[in-house]
């Protein structure tokens, strides 16, 4: 690959979802997502309760409030890429349920955040357990999680979801989504979403990483179609 | 009372959908040019596509001759009101233009095949990444990449589309090529 064709691919791939655009201008995707996820909510509602459990026994008593969350300070925004890339590179093959935490681009509201995270399966396979808000509170629980559909504000920045490991690689390719980062790269408790305010100068070395397989080749569309 | 339905609606969505994939890009293309914000243009691309499924919706389609220029109406429509609710704020990053060696030089090195590339592409996280850059270079860079790169366009026929000279087209594209071949080591 040269450097032409890599950037025709990744203009391609990266400009617009037409798939979405079209959906939405028939008035369908929104809808039939945002269904799909409620669907999820209210099934999981004591699945994620119980998996909450797992990790905090605190999570059961704090299920109706916001807690406070005490910023990462442990873990430089350095690190936490690093890590997430290392996560990504080895996220294809886990098939395995996990807890991953993803920071959005920019605030969102609850309904966004569905609209979002269901771009990312459409079983109901991502449950959501935590909700992380800009005044550096979370929300635990499947009751005070649908509350906030209530008001419907505009303040979520990251999300705690529970669902398949390898959905990593799906959830860091959605618009909207800033940075997935596993479980692991945090003890407990200690996370908090990172500034997507700052300007992303630093890049990690990958050159010592292990080779990511492309994907297979895809037929290009070279569709040419005049003004 | 609501507007008479031609048709049924199964064939509203089979034409839309066919003139969709037949015209996508070319709207698309159209409203890039004009509107250099990928995420406003993609707003006004949904805008464009959403007005035109309601319009078949209510009134059919029959009466559309050419929906490549009925859509492209609509777009015209749409990026004025987006330029009437917009500030003129647009920055143009200055820099030193290249020299014609240089150019050459670059165009050049474009061309050599080069492995890391296809690892990178294949890492969505750096992918994406290298695409936001280009988007916060400025809108004019963003316009640069997105109609010779996805759309296939001539560096002439991309400075001709949007009204600026080639030196400039050439000197934003590889300037900002050679800022990130730096900047994530490609």
């Amino acid at each position: 690959m040269n450097t032409n064709e890599f950037y025709k691919e990744l203009m391609s791939e990266y400009s617009f979802d037409y798939d979405k655009i079209r959906k939405a201008a028939m008035g369908k995707s929104v809808q039939a997502k945002k269904s799909r996820l409620k669907t999820v909510w209210l099934s999981v509602a004591g699945a994620a309760a119980a998996v909450a459990i797992t990790f905090s026994s605190v999570a059961l008593l704090n299920s109706g409030s916001p807690v406070v969350v005490s910023p990462t300070t442990s873990i430089s925004a350095e690190d936490r890429f690093r890590m997430a890339m290392e996560a990504y590179s080895k996220a294809e093959e886990n098939t395995e349920d996990v807890f991953l935490y993803v920071t959005f681009r920019n605030t969102v509201t609850p309904e966004e955040m569905q609209s979002i995270l269901a771009k990312a399966d459409s079983k109901g396979n991502i449950r959501v357990t935590e909700v992380y808000l800009s005044d550096n509170t979370k929300v635990k629980g499947s009751e005070a999680i649908a509350a906030l559909f209530d008001e419907n504000v505009k303040d979520i920045t990251a999300v705690k979801v529970y669902c398949p490991g390898n959905f990593l690689i799906k959830l860091t390719a959605l618009d909207g989504v800033y940075l997935v980062e596993t479980e692991d790269s945090f003890s407990e408790d200690d996370f908090s979403a990172i500034d997507t305010s700052s300007e992303y100068d630093y890049y990690p070395d990958y050159s010592t990483t292990e080779p990511v397989t492309p994907p297979d080749a895809v037929p290009g569309d070279t569709t040419d179609v005049t003004e | 009372m609501g507007a008479e339905i031609h048709g049924g609606h199964e064939n509203n969505e089979e034409y839309f959908n066919r003139v969709y994939n037949e015209t996508c890009r070319s709207v698309s293309r159209f409203v890039v040019s004009k509107c250099g914000n990928m995420e406003d243009a993609e707003d006004i691309i949904q805008n464009v596509y959403t007005r035109f499924f309601k319009r078949i919706s209510e009134k059919g389609h029959e009466d559309i001759e050419s929906p490549e220029a009925f859509l492209i109406n609509i777009a015209k429509f749409e990026c004025r009101t987006y330029f009437s609710g917009r500030k003129k704020d647009d920055k143009v990053s200055s820099f030193s233009d290249y020299t014609e060696e240089e150019m050459v030089a670059i165009e050049r090195e474009m061309s050599k095949p080069q492995q890391r590339l296809e690892d990178v592409i294949s890492n969505k996280i750096v992918a994406k990444q290298i695409f936001d850059d280009i988007m916060k270079t400025d809108e004019l860079t963003g316009q640069i990449f997105y109609l010779h790169f996805a759309c296939d366009m001539k560096l002439e026929d991309v400075a001709k589309a949007l009204d600026v000279k080639l030196s400039t087209v050439k000197n934003k594209l590889y300037r900002t090529i050679e800022k990130q071949k730096k900047k994530f080591k490609l």
